[in-house]
């Protein structure tokens, strides 16, 4: 039993540490230093302490827990056999040159991995380091997790007797909501430009995010080719305004017109999917979505093929130049509280209950009355015309766009943030696109590896926490409710 | 009484708006390629080899996508579940078989041992994007198995982008060449018709009908296969019955990965090169092509395989438009057939008891 948690723990800290060195993670945080450390010792140092942890915290989890002596031996063994992952491979590399497979295992990573020394001490070293540090943390555990307890305890009992002037509503959600409003209104003005682009691409997200989310939170539809519609606005402005085709028509005129032809689209799409259900009509959309955009892509003459279509002017109002990132964000910001105004409305209409009841269960909805091919009709519009605005202001914003743009990665990713920010929920997708879209472009310098971040994070959050980090109530009860029901019949098998 | 309105219902719903759109677009579809082809036939002449030569072409990468569709359909057939990440698998696959290959030709086995050699490549992929499967299933989709549709999905999702960029990072960005050995290379001239079929292409397609066979036999013949069978129809009467549900959903992804492994290393010698992109258009199509065939339909992912293979080489050609739209020509079959046969060619009623 002790054995097997040290095996595992081992193994977790191990196979994490052995992709950080072959993926080349290691070498990538080496340059900076905190205190004289570079970031890719104090991470080995983190995964030594992990370690530790997730042994004790595996030993402490049966009914009674194991002597100390017990479990710091076995956060001990959990350290080495981590150790033993990397160590081989620090061997190897330093032997013979493993670059022709293992392109980011470099001379560097081995000096980092065995501390500049020689092989023989660097690598007892590494692996010496990790099983002390590990047995550390699982010496010192139980300590931590009283103070951690009894600091709960007393957050917990004063946040019971604290002033009562605290616990008003008005005070608890108005002032911190003000405050936000306050920052994202005020707080562009002094950022610069780049941080200004950055925020106005994350406002387009939003757009569409809460756009996505009447399709696929409020009625349910799963739809994967919402790219299309993002293309089909883009376009739109893009031929009504660019000089392609010579028609030179504003950005306020053309809104509208785009909206329709979005909207169209939408509809388009909608009518011969009605029948379709769950998986199958998220398979259509995306093939709907890759049409549109090799249709982009090869119609040359039409479109102008992958070279795209230049010189798209950016919108104007009399008086105000709106051809910088800082108009563009506050343009993007009407457009995003206008876009949450109007969801937020149709959610609580007759028509958001009609959505609801068709994504509960259609067939009960269409017994109720409800018209399931108007309201399914309805969805795919209002959610493509969402899309169309914002695909027309990210063309003027670009000023050229490509086919390039409309990969089926826009739609992967819109819908990501809806389940990462909690689906159906408003504030969450504001939250979920500032932390995939923002956060992204901010870790720049750590830019090699943010897909790859992503992607991890993408099921590590689904695993731990699938109703997303601001949930709409309704949402975290239904996919608790399923566990409680299959918590149920599992415990009666 | 009762029977008129019933009568009445199904006249209602024969004539709603979802199904007039739907005649609709058959019949543009119609016309358009009546028109095409037409135009092709009166117009262009064609010589008989460039059919062949499409037609042996489109046969080569059918078995390919067929093999890659046989892994979405298998595990599709249990879970209920889209594995985004398989076409990735695959990707891993055709690297550790382009390593293998690497080290059989320093050490010389390629010329002194060739059919051992081809065979371990491929083995060698195999294995490698078994246990790729195997970890992804354990990491990534057993801990969901019981939240809603759209959780798995998304994490199949995260798992495809993650094993991408990890490969990026792992093997680096370079393109890596993927050279034939002797054994494939060159090919044969079928009489004197001018049909070209390479050595690669006639491997590629024994070798996937023989797994095919393999897998079929498997599935209907042995208890293992009985066992996928049993989780597919009922989970929980298959449990009741004494089949060990996790174990059969690990063997199920374990196989669909051993085939796409192999899918990789074919798909390798087939382009000649591999880099971290390779599974992503291959994965969609395989995809297409076991929704085609009917996903959750075993010998329905072998023929939509083969099907979109050759309507994918010889669709451009028969309707006069340039070879860039075969993707296009993939994406609209797709489309048109979950529109009017939303079961797949060969489906069971899937769509909706179980979707």
């Amino acid at each position: 039993m002790q054995l097997r948690a040290s095996i595992k723990a081992g193994t977790i800290v191990g196979a994490t540490a052995l992709f950080f060195t072959i993926s080349g993670m290691f070498n990538a945080l080496a340059g900076p230093h905190i205190a004289g450390v570079s970031l890719s010792h104090i991470i080995l140092a983190l995964m030594g302490l992990w370690g530790g942890w997730l042994t004790v915290r595996d030993l402490m989890g049966g009914e009674e827990s194991p002597p100390p002596w017990q479990t710091t031996l076995s956060g001990a063994l959990a350290g080495i056999i981590a150790g033993l992952w990397i160590a081989p491979l620090v061997a190897l590399a330093s032997a013979i040159d493993v670059r022709y497979v293992l392109d980011s295992v470099t001379p560097d990573t081995i000096t980092i991995l065995s501390f500049g020394r020689s092989l023989p001490q660097g690598v007892l070293l590494l692996v010496g380091g990790l099983a002390v540090l590990s047995m550390a943390t699982a010496l010192l555990y139980p300590y931590l997790s009283r103070a951690n307890l009894q600091m709960r305890q007393d957050i917990s009992t004063s946040g019971l007797s604290g002033p009562a002037f605290f616990s008003g509503r008005s005070v608890r959600v108005i002032l911190p909501l003000t405050l936000l409003g306050l920052l994202v209104v005020l707080a562009p003005l002094r950022l610069g430009g780049y941080y200004d682009h950055v925020l106005g691409s994350v406002g387009i997200y939003v757009m569409m995010g809460l756009g996505l989310n009447v399709v696929v939170g409020f009625a349910g539809l799963l739809d994967l080719g919402y790219v299309a519609f993002f293309a089909i606005g883009a376009y739109a402005y893009a031929f009504l305004n660019s000089p392609k085709y010579n028609m030179h028509v504003g950005f306020w005129i053309s809104l509208p017109i785009v909206v329709a032809i979005a909207a169209l689209g939408g509809i388009l799409l909608g009518v011969p999917v009605l029948r379709m259900r769950g998986d199958y009509l998220a398979i259509v959309t995306l093939g709907f979505g890759e049409i549109i955009r090799l249709f982009l892509n090869n119609l040359v003459k039409l479109t102008g093929g992958p070279q795209g279509i230049l010189d798209i002017r950016p919108p104007s109002l009399p008086g105000i130049d709106l051809g910088n990132p800082l108009a563009f964000y506050y343009l993007i910001l009407v457009g995003c509280v206008a876009t949450a105004f109007v969801t937020s409305r149709l959610d609580r209409s007759r028509i958001g209950r009609a959505w609801a009841a068709i994504r509960e269960d259609e067939d009960v909805a269409r017994a109720m009355g409800i018209d399931t091919v108007k309201y399914k009709l309805m969805a795919f519009a209002i959610g493509a015309s969402f899309a169309g605005i914002g695909g027309s202001i990210f063309a003027s914003r670009q000023a050229a766009i490509f086919p390039a743009d409309f990969t089926l990665m826009v739609s992967i990713n819109v819908l990501c943030l809806i389940i990462i920010g909690g689906m159906g929920s408003i504030p969450g997708i504001i939250a979920g696109s500032v932390a995939l879209i923002g956060l992204p472009e901010m870790l720049r310098g750590f830019s090699d590896y943010r897909l790859l971040i992503f992607g991890a994070l993408l099921v590590i959050m689904m695993v731990f926490r699938p109703e997303g980090l601001i949930p709409s109530v309704r949402r975290q009860q239904e996919i608790h409710e399923e566990e409680e029901k299959l918590g149920i019949a599992t415990a009666a098998t | 009484m009762e029977a008129t309105t019933s009568k009445k219902l199904s006249n209602r719903s024969r004539f709603n708006l979802g199904s007039i759109a739907s005649m609709l677009v058959a019949v543009v579809v119609g016309a358009f390629i009546v028109w095409r082809v037409g135009l092709v036939i009166t117009t262009k002449h064609y010589p008989m080899s460039l059919w062949g030569l499409q037609l042996a072409n489109g046969l080569v990468l059918g078995g390919v996508y067929a093999l890659l569709a046989l892994g979405y359909t298998l595990v599709y057939g249990i879970l209920f579940m889209i594995n985004f990440a398989h076409g990735d698998v695959m990707m891993i696959g055709a690297y550790a078989g382009f390593f293998s290959l690497q080290w059989l030709k320093s050490q010389g086995l390629v010329e002194t041992q060739p059919v051992f050699s081809l065979l371990f490549v491929l083995f060698v992929g195999m294995i490698v994007a078994m246990i790729v499967g195997i970890v992804l299933e354990r990491l990534a989709y057993r801990p969901l198995r019981h939240a809603p549709r759209l959780v798995p999905l998304i994490s199949a999702i995260g798992a495809s982008i993650f094993l991408e960029q990890a490969a990026l990072r792992i093997f680096g960005p370079k393109l890596r060449v993927y050279t034939k050995p002797p054994l494939i290379q060159g090919g044969w001239d079928i009489g004197s018709t001018g049909i070209f079929v390479t050595r690669t292409g006639v491997l590629i397609m024994v070798m996937s009908l023989l797994m095919m066979i393999g897998l079929y036999v498997m599935i209907q013949y042995t208890k293992v296969g009985k066992a996928m069978r049993a989780v597919a129809e009922d989970q929980q009467t298959a449990a009741l019955m004494g089949v060990d549900v996790d174990q059969v959903i690990v063997f199920t992804f374990a196989l669909g990965s051993f085939l796409g492994g192999a899918a990789g290393v074919m798909l390798g010698f087939h382009n000649g090169q591999v880099d971290f992109m390779v599974g992503f258009i291959p994965g969609l199509k395989a995809f297409t092509a076991a929704v085609l065939g009917g996903i959750g339909n075993v010998p329905g992912a072998m023929f939509g395989g083969v099907f979109l293979g050759l309507a994918e080489s010889l669709g451009p050609t028969a309707l006069g438009i340039p070879s860039q739209y075969k993707d296009v020509i993939a994406f609209s079959l797709l489309v048109l057939v979950l529109i009017f046969r939303p079961t797949g060619l060969l489906g069971e009623i899937l769509s909706e008891k179980k979707a």
